[in-house]
């Protein structure tokens, strides 16, 4: 059942970005240069950007650590568990595992860092013009709320304090938190291209 | 004229063909012990005793005839239906085979010979014809742990080359007893004796507290018959006498009736004369260091998993038995079946009082991968895999039995092999060693007729007598046995000798050896006996399996080889688990840090979680203080 869930979020967010990339007519060779501003930008907190800040070399550095990490995880986990339809095991597994592990590390490191640039501000709510860079922060904190259950879910796991049900619970709740935390990242990473767009 | 003929003709073709139709449906009928009433109560069997030619067997007969349980229990109970049964129906080639399972291993170590057979089409085994193995030759061999039917009895499985000797054996029928005889007179130990002299008719009787059984059919000739004396007129009966059965006349009523003790459900204590197995070492061998299963510690019985009805059909409960044999109901008698419930339907489980496993903290994946078995049956993981004995490969039971730890043929258990389904079972592994004439890819066994006596003093044995101890060869020796077999074929054949997974030939004058895989081990697995959840694998934790010198990974499979300078030879565990060492061991070492990684993961958890609350917080009091000031500014307007 999740296999399908899975597949169908994928293609979901697959079209969703397509559509919109269009609507707005971005070419798809701008795509990753817009990126990589939106992160430069939504990292380094434009306002007092310096480049030779440390916090904003961190900050980057942890970003970047965390999409591969991400992306390791996603790799790791999608190929055996959505396109084979298996358990994750073997190598799969094994570099899941410690990748996870970094992921949590680099994760804590990036909420710390970049919390704060992303709470609400008045402009964000009255500002009908900022309703993008709204977005993009809801989606920000969207992306904290779904790694919990995340987290949380693998540490339960690890302790024998659940029976097979209660694993194949948490299992669930792993999974689908993972799924909504991608979803709520896609969108996160769109909007910082789309606010990125606006600024030039 | 020729019409009515015709006519008459046509009449008589349909009358034979109604009354052969009858006849068959007729003999299709249940018989009166075949169906129950209902009642719980198991019936008296209060028997007329009949012989196998179906004449009653009476209390003042003059020649004592042994009975026939064909005819004696087949009086009430449909024996062509038992017959066809699970203990009985290996050599029919109609039925299928099922899961790989303990072979008859056929072993002559002057020749270095262990060979793993059955009728059955297991593979790995052998059929005991291809190696020249005749159903007496069988029975000789192995009758001493069957039941009886099979080839002891179906017409069409005995050799006709020894057809006059089956008439002096008798045949070896079903012997009902061996699992229905309810009292401890019952002895197995004496059928095996009986069917070791070739006293097949006499055997099932002799085994009951009802006769007593003397003589040795293989001493008679071949046309030694009990009705006509002339026929052993010339036996020396200071050496051997004919075989003759004694009834314990005190057991017939005056009905000539005799009353059998006899129960439905045999008892484990039967099961276990044909189906015991025990460490190979001497400490073991001392009962009272041993365990029981846990369903026979909690006062099951063997047959209450391993139920059958009328057709004997056991169920052996293994995973894929009901596709196995197109029987669904077989589903509800594996370990999931009563611990689990078939396919969550919980009718099923709890049979028994079984209790549902909690299996705490075990990722889900486990019961994707492993057997139940792996972790609840079978001798925990050792460094060094041990030697079992089993009751049908080491004539256990048997009287004057060898009691040498390491008697052949050397069984190694706990092995944990990779099955048909992909997932590991604990298994009893052999390494087969025997000269073959290849084939193409195909090798197989030397018939053991063709050996002349000759053979035995060309392997060179340094010893007569052997209790245990692998026998091996020089190479020069080997060499030197290939060419003479080669030779006597005119270098037709190509002969190879295999052992320690290996197989080795002569190649343009040189010795060479290789893998392959008619050469490699024949394993089965093995379901008892079960350890509770206590005693289980993983009871203290992951570190059980997933530690880097883990016995359950890592653990040493001796590889016996007869050939000397491939002998000593240890496999890893993942070799016959079809895993990665090198991926197991550095998988294990993330154990190591595991511990330390829960509580980093926990720390960063929380974390997370406090900044998330308090910006969270921030934010629901961002919004309703901006809400509440708008609110402010609107009345104000207002006013």
């Amino acid at each position: 059942m999740y296999r399908y869930i899975a597949l169908i979020v994928i293609i979901g967010l697959s079209y969703f970005l397509y559509t919109k990339f269009k609507q707005k007519g971005i070419l798809w060779n701008e795509v990753y240069s817009r990126f990589m501003d939106g992160v430069k930008i939504s990292i380094g907190n434009i306002k007092s950007r310096n480049k030779s800040d440390f916090l904003y070399k961190l900050r980057l550095g942890f970003y970047w650590f965390t999409i591969i990490l991400v992306f390791l995880l996603i790799v790791t986990s999608f190929i055996p568990v959505v396109i084979l339809g298996i358990h994750i095991s073997g190598l799969f597994l094994l570099i899941h595992v410690i990748a996870a592990l970094f992921f949590c590390f680099s994760f804590t490191g990036l909420v710390l860092l970049t919390a704060h640039s992303n709470k609400l501000l008045d402009s964000d709510l009255i500002n009908q013009e900022n309703k993008n860079k709204l977005y993009e922060k809801l989606s920000y904190w969207c992306i904290i709320l779904f790694s919990i259950p995340a987290i949380v879910s693998i540490i339960l796991m690890l302790y024998p304090i659940f029976g097979s049900e209660g694993i194949e619970f948490l299992n669930d709740t792993h999974r689908y938190s993972v799924l909504l935390l991608i979803v709520a990242a896609t969108i996160n990473t769109y909007y910082m291209i789309i606010n990125n767009k606006k600024i030039n | 004229m020729i019409k009515s003929n015709f006519k008459i003709i046509y009449i008589a073709l349909i009358l034979g063909i109604t009354l052969l139709l009858f006849g068959s449906i007729n003999s299709q009928q249940n018989k009166i012990g075949d169906i129950r009433d209902g009642n719980r109560a198991t019936p008296i069997h209060l028997l007329k005793l009949f012989d196998a030619d179906s004449v009653q067997i009476l209390k003042n007969d003059s020649l004592q005839i042994p009975l026939s349980t064909r005819y004696t229990c087949g009086e009430c109970h449909s024996y062509n239906v038992i017959n066809r049964g699970f203990h009985f129906n290996y050599a029919d080639k109609k039925i299928a085979s099922g899961r790989r399972s303990e072979p008859y291993i056929y072993m002559d170590w002057q020749k270095l010979t262990i060979i793993p057979l059955s009728n059955r089409d297991w593979k790995g085994t052998f059929n005991p014809a291809e190696i020249g193995i005749s159903p007496m030759k069988f029975l000789d061999l192995f009758g001493t742990h069957l039941p009886g039917g099979g080839v002891g009895e179906i017409d069409s499985l005995i050799s006709p080359d020894e057809l006059f000797r089956m008439e002096v054996s008798g045949k070896l029928e079903v012997n009902c007893f061996a699992c229905h005889d309810a009292t401890r007179q019952y002895d197995p130990a004496e059928y095996s004796s009986q069917v070791q002299k070739q006293n097949y008719k006499w055997a099932p009787a002799g085994a009951t507290s009802l006769a007593v059984v003397t003589g040795n059919a293989s001493k008679m000739p071949e046309n030694y018959d009990i009705y006509t004396p002339s026929t052993f007129a010339d036996i020396d009966v200071r050496t051997t006498s004919p075989p003759a059965i004694n009834y314990d006349l005190s057991k017939f009523n005056s009905n000539n009736m005799v009353f059998f003790d006899l129960k439905r459900k045999g008892e484990n204590e039967r099961c276990y004369y044909c189906h015991s197995s025990v460490h190979a070492d001497n400490n073991y061998l001392n009962q009272w260091k041993s365990e029981e299963d846990v369903h026979i510690a909690k006062g099951m019985n063997c047959v209450d998993c391993h139920r059958n009805g009328l057709d004997h059909q056991m169920a052996r409960g293994y995973r894929d038995e009901a596709e196995d044999f197109k029987r669904p109901e077989l589903k509800s008698y594996t370990c999931e079946g009563c611990h689990l419930g078939v396919e969550n339907r919980l009718e099923t489980a709890g049979k028994n009082g079984a209790p549902t496993p909690l299996h705490k903290g075990m990722p889900n994946i486990h019961f994707e991968k492993l057997e139940c078995t792996v972790c609840h049956s079978g001798n925990l993981p050792k460094e060094n895999v041990e030697l079992v004995k089993s009751s049908r490969a080491h004539k256990l039971g048997l009287h004057k039995s060898n009691k040498e730890p390491e008697l052949f043929p050397h069984i190694q258990s706990t092995v944990f092999v990779r099955n048909e389904n992909g997932r590991l079972e604990p298994s009893n592994i052999i390494y087969p060693s025997f000269w073959g004439i290849k084939k193409g890819d195909e090798i197989k066994p030397i018939p053991i007729s063709d050996f002349d006596d000759s053979f035995n003093e060309r392997i060179e044995l340094d010893t007569l007598v052997n209790y245990g101890k692998w026998i091996s060869i020089n190479d020069s020796t080997l060499i030197d046995v290939l060419k003479y077999l080669n030779e006597s074929s005119g270098n037709k054949e190509n002969h190879v000798f295999i052992t320690g997974g290996k197989v080795f030939e002569m190649n343009d004058g040189e010795l060479e050896s290789y893998r392959e895989e008619s050469a490699e081990y024949y394993s089965w697995a093995i379901g008892h006996n079960v350890r509770p959840a206590s005693q289980s694998l993983g009871v203290n934790g992951c570190d059980d399996c997933h530690s880097f010198s883990s016995d359950f990974f890592f653990g040493n499979v001796l590889v016996e080889s007869s050939v000397k300078s491939d002998s000593a030879n240890y496999n890893s565990m993942t070799y016959y688990s079809d895993l990665n060492t090198v991926y197991q061991k550095l998988f294990s070492l993330t154990f190591l840090f595991r511990p330390w990684m829960k509580i980093m993961i926990i720390i960063f958890a929380l974390i997370i979680i406090f900044v998330f609350v308090i910006y969270v917080s921030k934010g629901l009091f961002f919004i309703t203080e901006r809400g509440t000031a708008l609110s402010s500014k609107e009345e104000m307007n207002n006013v």
